[in-house]
């Protein structure tokens, strides 16, 4: 193992090897390293994350590790590069999450939250709320296999009270 | 645990559908995970969310969730308008959405039906004072936007009419309104911070007789200073930083405008023949040198400026007009009030102007409608020394809101105001 790997651990045992600088995407990980309560030898377990969404988290801090060191290598970028670079990584986001079930999305964003990596909070929280986006409420209760607990009484009513929003 | 039944067949049920709440994936998020996930999303879509359930519901009303919207700046601009429909007695409130008709929402019947200020903050919009059967109230109440929802809060220390209001650093300045002997009143001047729920006096305004005058108008030009437009030809501040009063020394109503607002640091008003001016906060502060302060915005020559200086959709309110009348005999003027001064309303949503205003159609009366977005330029290179930058006005949206038949009372817009959620 090269100094600047360490190991991660999930919570059903699987281990992982990533670069110390991309483990350093999460807040927690980095502070654990900051304080030296890494031994090289040990893996770092993480209790609330399971296997598969731990493999996730690490291909999302690979990916975007490599364009951080982009973005100081090429500070002097025009902007038309800046901007294709802006929409490659876009586009890999929405790759990304364009792949997994939204259980997985929930999934990884506990993680994701546990972990305290924000930009990949930002990036799953938006991809719930555009699954929310343009529904009505009776597809959200679908797609989110969410029960309605209002009486219908309660349910006019609400709907009274948001008729300007909607249409 | 729920045992409604006995039998084998019901208890699989139940044990199924527990299974089915757990699987429920959005819902096994906690609260703070979801209210970031729908801090991301419009209006309406919230709207559709607070229908889905219990929960839901409750989260799309949450002040976290406002806050969380606020810190990522998903926000969106919403205008509300009040308005004076007779023969209904007192105020209706409407929310307003570009391309749309005014949508009716829940008014408040005890509203004073005219000389109350208005104000917003955070999410609400404050109604402060007004009169009510000819006599001024103390009262305040407040229109939670998130939930079109009325509160009452705490009252101020004396009655007061049409008072200037404006908003500081988070607390609400109100300022004058007052008759009688409460001109002399130690709380002529009060500042309510939403926080503590609190109204505390302020030192009032040092010339006695600028506070029997009616306050036209009040704003808020610089982050610290609430100015108060009083009578004809004076203006004063309040500066909340130094916690006292100066005097503005040149006033703008040379062209009698009506209704102002302030977009930018700059002042916005219509004139009397229907054009749209602006001009510099400074230019109030500045000793008058026969200067015009005023300039037009430009490029809005499709804007009906005949249709804009007709217009009456603005509400003097019974003392205005009794005191208009009372003085223009002496003031060699036999105009009425509501001819002399353009009615239309002016406000601001997320930095473009917004106008309403009614326009006789044939035998109905439109209420109309114009967001105007506004570019400054450089003036031309020869004259921009004396001249200065000018200002241009786009129309983003300009259409009827509202009909009404002219032969009944005439409608007023009593307020316009825009609120961020």
């Amino acid at each position: 193992m090269s100094s600047n790997m360490i190991m991660l651990k999930s919570s059903d045992g699987a281990s992982f090897e990533i670069e110390e600088a991309a483990a350093r995407k999460s807040k927690i990980i980095a502070n654990m390293i900051e304080v030296e309560c890494v031994d090289e030898d040990k893996a770092i377990p993480l209790q609330n994350v399971t296997g598969n969404i731990l493999a996730l988290v690490i291909e999302y801090c690979n990916k975007h590790i490599v364009d951080d060191d982009d973005d100081v290598a090429t500070e002097e970028a025009s902007e038309e590069e800046e901007e294709a670079k802006k929409k490659k990584v876009d586009d890999w986001e929405a790759e990304f999450m364009n792949s997994m079930s939204l259980e997985t999305m929930f999934e990884l964003l506990l993680a994701a939250n546990y972990l305290n990596i924000k930009s990949l909070i930002d990036l799953v929280c938006q991809t719930i709320a555009n699954n929310i986006k343009d529904k009505t409420p009776e597809e959200v209760r679908k797609i989110f296999s969410i029960e309605n607990d209002f009486t219908p009484e309660e349910e006019e009513e609400i709907r009274k009270e948001n008729a300007w929003a909607f249409g | 645990m729920r045992k409604r039944s006995n039998s084998a067949a019901e208890e699989r049920r139940q044990k199924k559908r527990k299974l089915d709440e757990k699987l429920s994936p959005l819902s096994s998020l906690p609260d703070e995970m979801i209210v970031s996930c729908l801090a991301r999303v419009s209006r309406s879509d919230l709207a559709a969310m607070s229908v889905v359930s219990k929960r839901y519901r409750s989260l799309v009303t949450s002040p976290e969730l406002y806050k969380t919207r606020s810190e990522l700046g998903c926000v969106e601009n919403f205008l509300y308008a009040c308005l004076l429909t007779p023969p209904d007695p007192s105020p209706r409130w409407f929310v307003f959405r570009r391309g749309k008709p005014l949508f009716p929402i829940p008014s408040l019947p005890s509203q004073a039906p005219e000389a109350s200020s208005v104000v917003v903050l955070d999410w609400g919009i404050y109604v402060i004072g007004g009169c009510i059967k000819g006599r001024p109230t103390s009262d305040v109440w407040l229109l939670d936007c998130r939930t079109h929802t009325w509160h009452y809060a705490p009252s101020m220390a004396v009655p007061r009419a049409a008072p200037a209001v404006g908003v500081i650093g988070g607390k609400i300045y109100v300022f004058g309104g007052c008759w009688g002997d409460k001109v002399d009143s130690l709380d002529w001047a009060e500042v309510f911070d939403p926080k503590t729920q609190t109204w505390d006096t302020l030192p009032p305004m040092p010339d006695r007789k600028m506070r029997t005058l009616h306050i036209h108008d009040s704003i808020v030009v610089r982050e610290d200073k609430v100015y108060a437009i009083v009578g004809k030809d004076k203006t004063y501040y309040y500066s909340a930083s130094e916690g006292q009063w100066g005097r503005a020394t040149t006033t703008p109503p040379q062209r009698n405008p009506r209704d102002w607002c302030v977009i930018d640091k700059l002042i916005y008003c219509v004139d009397s023949k229907g054009n749209l001016c602006w001009c510099e906060p400074e230019d109030l502060d500045r000793e008058p040198q026969g200067m015009y302060y005023w300039r037009r915005v430009k490029g809005l020559d499709s804007l009906n400026k005949k249709t804009l200086s007709t217009s009456r959709l603005v509400h003097f309110g019974a003392r205005l007009k009794a005191l208009w009348e009372a003085r223009k005999i002496p003031n060699a003027s036999n105009k009425n009030l509501i001819d002399m001064l353009p009615g239309a309303r002016l406000s601001t949503c997320g930095g473009n102007l917004v106008l309403f205003w009614d326009v006789i159609e044939g035998d109905q009366l439109e209420i109309w409608f114009a967001e105007i977005s506004l570019e400054r330029r450089k003036g031309p290179e020869m004259l921009a020394n004396i001249l200065g930058p000018e200002m241009w006005g786009n129309i983003v949206s300009s259409h009827f809101v509202m009909t009404v038949d002219p032969f009944l009372d005439h409608y007023k817009v009593l307020h316009s105001v825009s609120v961020t959620l």
